[in-house]
């Protein structure tokens, strides 16, 4: 079941200039993007986005610390990891950020939403929601991200 | 936003939310409903059928039905004692079982607790996860047909309550009146053939208070029967005086003893943090509560005993009580048949809701039986609303929230579509 918000195209283009591997003529890789809604809350637009070393917040961790606590927000983010066997790895993973002091009504428009969001990105297989800091830091997304590595070995 | 916007008309939708023990009712964008009305319902049979029947919502249409029956809706009236009036519901399993009765309740709730048209308002209705295609077609019918409403949409609970959390991904331990059931909920669609039910939950609980207080020799005496009372101290015989001339049914005398029992269990009753240990509950405070004939007790040891049962069954002294499933359980086998994939994500949302995961120290207790059940790399989080109206009401809430949404509006099952596509297409429309 879904809300019935939109996608706008900023938010696909920003997605994908997240989950490129580098920048090219016509595409600059970012490192993250932010979403959020629109004020009339019809829409998923593009709150902020930023380059790999671009301003002091790019950092995943500094980046989380920094989403509000009593609103809403999507992340993708490319996270950079070492495999289990040690091999340096990236992949993009895609947060709900829904803290606990956030409106109720956010929570469930985010909550509703996430599906349709994910849809319109293609389905990104690693994602997470959370409602505290625990939820989502780098520690959480490494156990997302490892899990199959880690089930493997 | 306020209220919804159909058909270019501003005009607030209407959300209905059927639980076991109460029927909630109110305009979406709300915080709360605006009428919670008990699902059961007094029946009599109508000796002077002409009569005007206060809370039945007007005469009945049918002239020539052979049992002409009153209804009796809503607390003031249900809760009177009134000669030969039987008690009864019109849910089974969750599901709605008496349309009669179901009408009967819409009809009063329209007319008392929403004030207004019917067919002015796009309906959106709560339902449980295991309804039948059948029933949801019957239910879509009835809404577009008998009460002509303008757009209708069907919404499952545990999706309600897990979005109303901030989740699409959850695990939903709704623990009611009549049943416990744990709902794994992936990506905002329920996994239907992974949802555990068990019978133990707050009717349970109420009879083991019932077994307790016969085993201590109290009488559950109903309030309806005292006609005077006197104060006396603490564990001395109480001094009442009993009512003449009631002729009331057994199902009205036993739902009025629940209620009592109902009471007691929410302010006297707790849940043991760990299993129950005579000993150690022994040295916890004790809790006073005063019967409604006046006796007073204080309640030690026993308030924790009555309650164990939930977690743990084969606590129960009853044979069967081992083939039943705790809270732990229920949700450690509703995890168990989901996707190894997703069962991680499942732990770390467990959330609570229904009005007897309001019992003291219920969600601690089950923290504790889960995390013993689980690998300890696990990451296991049991979310439970603070505030007993978001718990108790969480799939209203979620309901109201959503149809109150301005992207929502396309969601709806318009009445055109309705008799374009027949009644499959809420089917369709409302996964």
């Amino acid at each position: 079941m879904a809300s019935g918000v939109k996608v706008v195209d900023d938010v696909k283009l920003a997605f994908s200039n997240v989950s490129i591997n580098s920048s090219s003529k016509k595409k600059e890789k970012l490192k993250y993007g932010i979403f959020k809604f629109s004020e009339d809350a019809t829409q998923i637009v593009v709150d902020s986005t930023g380059k790999k070393g671009e301003s002091e917040n790019w950092e995943y961790d500094k980046l989380v610390q920094n989403l509000p606590a009593n609103d809403v927000r999507y992340v993708a983010y490319d996270f950079e990891f070492l495999k289990m066997d040690g091999t340096p790895n990236s992949k993009v993973i895609l947060v709900s950020w829904c803290p606990e002091t956030s409106p109720i009504k956010k929570k469930m428009l985010a909550a509703s939403s996430f599906n349709s969001l994910k849809t319109a990105l293609g389905n990104p297989d690693k994602y997470l929601e959370g409602d505290c800091l625990s939820e989502v830091d780098t520690k959480a997304v490494l156990d997302k991200l490892q899990a199959k590595e880690g089930c493997n070995s | 936003m306020s209220g919804g916007v159909y058909g270019g008309d501003e005009v607030g939708a209407v959300v209905f939310d059927i639980g076991s023990f109460s029927f909630r009712a109110g305009f979406a964008g709300e915080d709360t409903p605006k009428a919670e009305i008990p699902t059961h319902v007094g029946v009599l049979d109508d000796l002077e059928a002409a009569m005007d029947v206060e809370g039945s919502g007007g005469g009945l249409p049918d002239a020539n039905s052979i049992t002409k029956k009153r209804y009796l809706i809503d607390t003031v009236y249900m809760k009177h004692p009134v000669k030969d009036m039987e008690l009864s519901t019109f849910l089974k399993d969750g599901m709605i079982e008496n349309w009669d009765i179901f009408e009967k309740v819409m009809d009063y709730v329209y007319s008392r607790s929403i004030k207004s048209e019917s067919n002015l308002h796009p309906a959106l209705m709560s339902e449980p996860a295991w309804m039948t295609k059948s029933k949801r077609e019957q239910l879509s019918e009835i809404m577009f047909e008998k009460y002509n409403v303008p757009a209708f949409f069907l919404c499952k609970n545990p999706v309600l309550s897990a979005f109303a959390n901030g989740r699409s991904t959850a695990l939903i331990l709704d623990s009611g009146a009549t049943q416990t059931s744990a709902v794994p909920v992936c990506d905002g669609y329920v996994i239907s053939q992974c949802i555990v039910k068990s019978p133990l939950a707050g009717d349970f609980v109420a009879v083991e208070c019932k077994k307790l207080m016969e085993e201590m020799g109290i009488d559950i005496v109903a309030p309806y029967t005292i006609a005077s009372k006197e104060v006396v101290s603490d564990g001395q015989a109480p001094k009442w005086k009993k009512k003449e001339n009631l002729n009331v049914t057994k199902s009205f005398h036993n739902y009025m003893v629940k209620d009592v029992l109902q009471d007691f269990a929410a302010s006297v009753v707790q849940v043991s943090d760990t299993p129950f240990d005579q000993g150690q509950t022994e040295s916890m405070p004790t809790k006073l509560y005063e019967f409604p004939h006046g006796y007073s007790h204080d309640f030690g040891s026993e308030r924790f005993k009555v309650c164990e049962g939930l977690f743990d069954p084969s606590f129960l002294k009853e044979s069967g009580g081992n083939s039943m499933l705790g809270m732990g359980g229920v949700v450690a086998s509703s995890i168990g048949m989901c996707d190894i994939d997703i069962r991680p994500s499942l732990y770390s949302s467990v959330i609570c809701v229904g009005g007897n995961t309001l019992l003291e120290g219920f969600t601690d207790r089950l923290n504790r039986d889960l995390s013993n059940k689980t690998l300890s790399s696990m990451r296991l989080k049991v979310v439970a609303a603070s505030s007993s109206s978001e718990r108790r009401f969480s799939s209203w809430i979620g309901g109201s929230i959503l149809a109150s949404l301005g992207a929502f509006q396309q969601m709806w099952v318009s009445k055109q579509e309705y008799e374009e596509g027949g009644k499959q297409t809420v089917e369709r429309k409302c996964p």
